[in-house]
């Protein structure tokens, strides 16, 4: 039944799925919504609106230049502000704020797009705003036009959600199987592609269930398999996903149509059949909302730009206190210095902790060697932290300091409680300047001669 | 509302530094029984003598080299009980205490402390003592009962050869069974095979250890024993192989992390254990054999690194 892991190392923590029962609600209502001008990998969009102006939900209120995609209304009103500010990325970005008139008005110039050829099915892609639903945030569009030499012949769904806690992808396959087989459908005519992979964790079966179903039901029965995998961390990060699932290892600096696959997360494919079906772009996004300081967790569908704070109050509230909050799964989540920061198109989890390990004291490496065991990128994680640390550009070099996939695994196996991936994190940016460094270097010996 | 704000991940595994050391002090439990029935009380004392100046000396080193005090890693008792389980019960009570001082000061303490040390401080700190007082630290001593046939009665504790010395002889070796359950001359811990496995079946199945090691070091010598011509259960039960294959070989900071790594390093301890012992004049194989593949590992871990999965893309300089 299950597959032969496929991708060596990854950790197995406590899933504590404890929403999977709960079923997909609506919070309706929000006062306000903070619509963010890049939540997408690539160019911030340029705002399209100015306060005072009144939007309609799926509106365009930001344009896309370069590698980026269209920014929609959320909620219907007034635009109160369009100014700038500091996202917990650590980076400065236009925000267009709009105060909800709770009329719930959709744009009336929203329709099905017609989509008669490959180009008119991505453009139509880049229409929708969206986005890699996964976690990643990368335009889908851009995936969808590898460069000339590459030619994608699998698409592989990622239904994995190794994090612990969320669960909203399981819940958007469970309740919507047949809006994913026709988004893949879709997929599959338009780009020319015969063959599709949905991959799912074993520990949603009922999910996997109505996937298959849904599949077998349907006309691409015969081009698609549905995958259940054995759990493991971090089976959904898209170079071990790739692995898991078909085997194929995409060389170093590459990405998947290297290995002649395209990605796709089902929170991507249900979201892109909703465009191509009604013309609704990506305005509303299914989260989980848990942890032991959230009173009612659950599945909800809120619109993008609604405060963190918001939607958990909308949600019922705060059970205890708040001390550490969020954005995605424990594993990789970015913690929240406030509650009042904006949802984005790729947040798929708001964890809200009362109870959680306080960052420990670091003691000496005892060279265990759990975390190389436990890297699914075959890296020696102690190695780069030391060379991390010591910034030293040659070691980060000769031990693939750029292969991390920053999946934490080895900072969780610690028994010394090191800062294993966070060093590393700030190692890889050293490292880019170095290269940057270099090539200056190089630039100013050709002027040179 | 303060929300702390941290590098993810965010959870971690329950496994620590302590817990590990906790879980090899438990595996080092059944030996201790038995030591006690072998060699009596005295092997208690040694016992607690050793462990408490390491713990002492490793206090003292943390003081004086204003290092965080790091007694509460529990790996100060580890070192005590293992190089109590590598002396004889009737050594003089102060030479302990010279072994931890050269143990937790001379070779943790002066290399950073934990982690940072190049060599099991236990087994540097045996040699050491073998080599500074030779003859008490071969001076074996069993209960009359356990002792080598044709010993005289002069106490319920007497003097006997280790079976080792017993084969280098020619004269009668114990049974196996004896062997295997302890019941014969020996340092405080290594005697007891059924001991020694017991704990390290232990630390397998806690996930402290893997099998690499002890299987690749006890398996070289027994190779080596059969093409030899020598009894290959007879020495992978006699001296202090499998203390050493199951406790001091596996230190995590002293040996090679990888599987391939481990291979070699298991390989490399029993080829010299097996050198030393057939055709040395030594019967101290185990220790000098951990102790040069332990200079070694650093080198064995550049040989045997990881493969990225998907390639090294080098910088271009």
């Amino acid at each position: 039944m299950f597959e032969k892991h496929a991708f060596k190392g990854g950790v197995h923590p406590q899933e504590n799925k404890l929403t999977s029962k709960e079923a997909i609600k609506d919070l309706v209502g929000f006062a306000s919504v903070r619509i963010p001008m890049n939540m997408h990998v690539g160019a911030p969009c340029k705002p399209l609106v100015k306060a005072g102006e009144m939007v309609k939900i799926g509106q365009r209120i930001g344009e896309p230049s370069g590698i980026a995609v269209p920014v929609h209304a959320t909620v219907s009103g007034k635009v109160k502000s369009v100014k700038k500010e500091l996202m917990p990325s650590g980076d400065m970005v236009d925000i267009v704020e709009i105060i909800n008139d709770l009329s719930d008005t959709w744009d009336e110039n929203l329709k099905a797009p017609e989509i008669t050829d490959k180009e008119s099915f991505i453009k139509a892609v880049l229409d929708s705003g969206m986005i890699g639903l996964g976690g990643a945030g990368f335009p889908t569009h851009v995936k969808m036009r590898p460069p000339k030499d590459k030619y994608p012949n699998l698409v592989i769904v990622n239904g994995m959600e190794c994090e612990p806690y969320i669960t909203s992808d399981e819940r958007q396959m469970l309740e919507m199987p047949n809006e994913l087989v026709e988004g893949l459908t879709m997929v599959l005519k338009y780009m020319e592609i015969g063959k599709a992979i949905i991959g799912i964790e074993a520990n949603k079966p009922e999910a996997a269930k109505a996937v298959s179903e849904a599949i077998a039901a349907s006309s691409i029965k015969d081009y698609v398999e549905v995958k259940v995998m054995p759990v493991r961390y971090p089976q959904g990060a898209e170079k071990t996903f790739i692995q898991a699932v078909t085997g194929r290892v995409i060389p170093a600096g590459g990405l998947p149509h290297d290995v002649n696959v395209m990605v796709l997360n089902v929170g991507t494919v249900i979201n892109l059949n909703n465009y191509f079906k009604n013309g609704k772009p990506l305005t509303h996004k299914v989260i989980t909302l848990s942890g032991d300081a959230v009173k009612n967790p659950g599945n909800y569908r809120v619109p993008v730009g609604a405060s963190i704070e918001e939607i958990v109050e909308k949600s019922g509230g705060l059970k205890g206190e708040a001390r550490k909050a969020l954005m995605g799964g424990p594993m990789m989540g970015v913690a929240l210095p406030s509650l009042n920061t904006p949802l984005l198109k790729n947040n798929n989890a708001i964890l809200i902790f009362d109870k959680l390990a306080k960052p420990t004291e670091e003691l000496p490496c005892i060279n265990c060697g759990r975390c190389v065991r436990a890297c699914p990128m075959g890296l020696m994680p102690t190695d780069l932290d030391n060379a991390s640390r010591k910034n030293d550009f040659d070691r980060m070099d000769s031990y693939a300091i750029m292969n991390c996939v920053e999946c934490g695994s080895c900072t969780y196996v610690c028994p010394s409680k090191r800062q294993l991936v966070q060093n590393i994190r700030l190692g890889k940016a050293e490292y880019r300047q170095g290269l940057e460094a270099i090539k200056r270097a190089k630039e100013a010996k050709e002027a040179k001669n | 509302m303060n929300l702390t704000v941290s590098s993810s991940p965010h959870i971690r595994d329950s496994r620590t530094t302590r817990s590990i050391m906790l879980d090899v002090i438990i595996a080092l439990m059944p030996a201790l029984i038995v030591a006690f029935m072998n060699f009596g009380t005295r092997s208690l004392i040694i016992v607690a003598i050793t462990v408490i100046s390491c713990i002492v000396f490793e206090y003292l080193t943390c003081l004086v080299a204003k290092r965080p005090v790091s007694l509460g890693d529990l790996s100060a008792i580890v070192t005590g009980l293992l190089l109590a389980y590598n002396l004889p019960a009737s050594v003089p009570y102060w030479m302990p205490v010279i072994g931890a001082a050269v143990a937790m000061i001379l070779v943790k303490g002066m290399f950073g402390g934990l982690g940072g040390n190049f060599a099991n401080p236990a087994i540097t700190a045996r040699i050491v003592l073998l080599l500074s007082f030779g003859k008490a630290m071969t001076d074996f001593t069993v209960k009359f009962m356990y002792s080598a046939p044709g010993t005289i009665y002069t106490n319920d504790i007497v003097s006997s050869p280790t079976p080792l010395l017993l084969m280098r002889n020619h004269e009668m070796v114990p049974s196996y069974l004896k062997m295997f359950l302890g019941q014969h001359a020996g340092t405080i811990g290594e005697v007891s095979g059924a001991a020694l496995l017991l704990g390290g079946l232990y630390l397998v199945v806690r996930g402290v250890i893997d099998l690499w090691i002890p299987v690749t070091y006890v398996g070289t010598v027994a190779v080596m024993g059969l093409i030899t011509g020598n009894d290959p259960v007879f020495h992978v039960l006699a001296g202090g192989l499998l203390l050493g294959a199951i406790f001091m070989a596996t230190d995590y900071v002293t040996s090679p992390v990888t599987t391939k790594g481990k291979i070699i390093f298991g390989i490399g301890c029993g080829l010299i254990t097996a050198m030393i012992r057939f055709f040395g004049s030594s019967q101290e194989g185990v220790s000098f054999s951990i102790l040069v593949m332990n200079i070694l590992a650093p080198h064995i871990k550049e040989w045997t690194r990881t493969i990225p999965v998907g390639g090294i893309r080098h910088a271009e300089k």
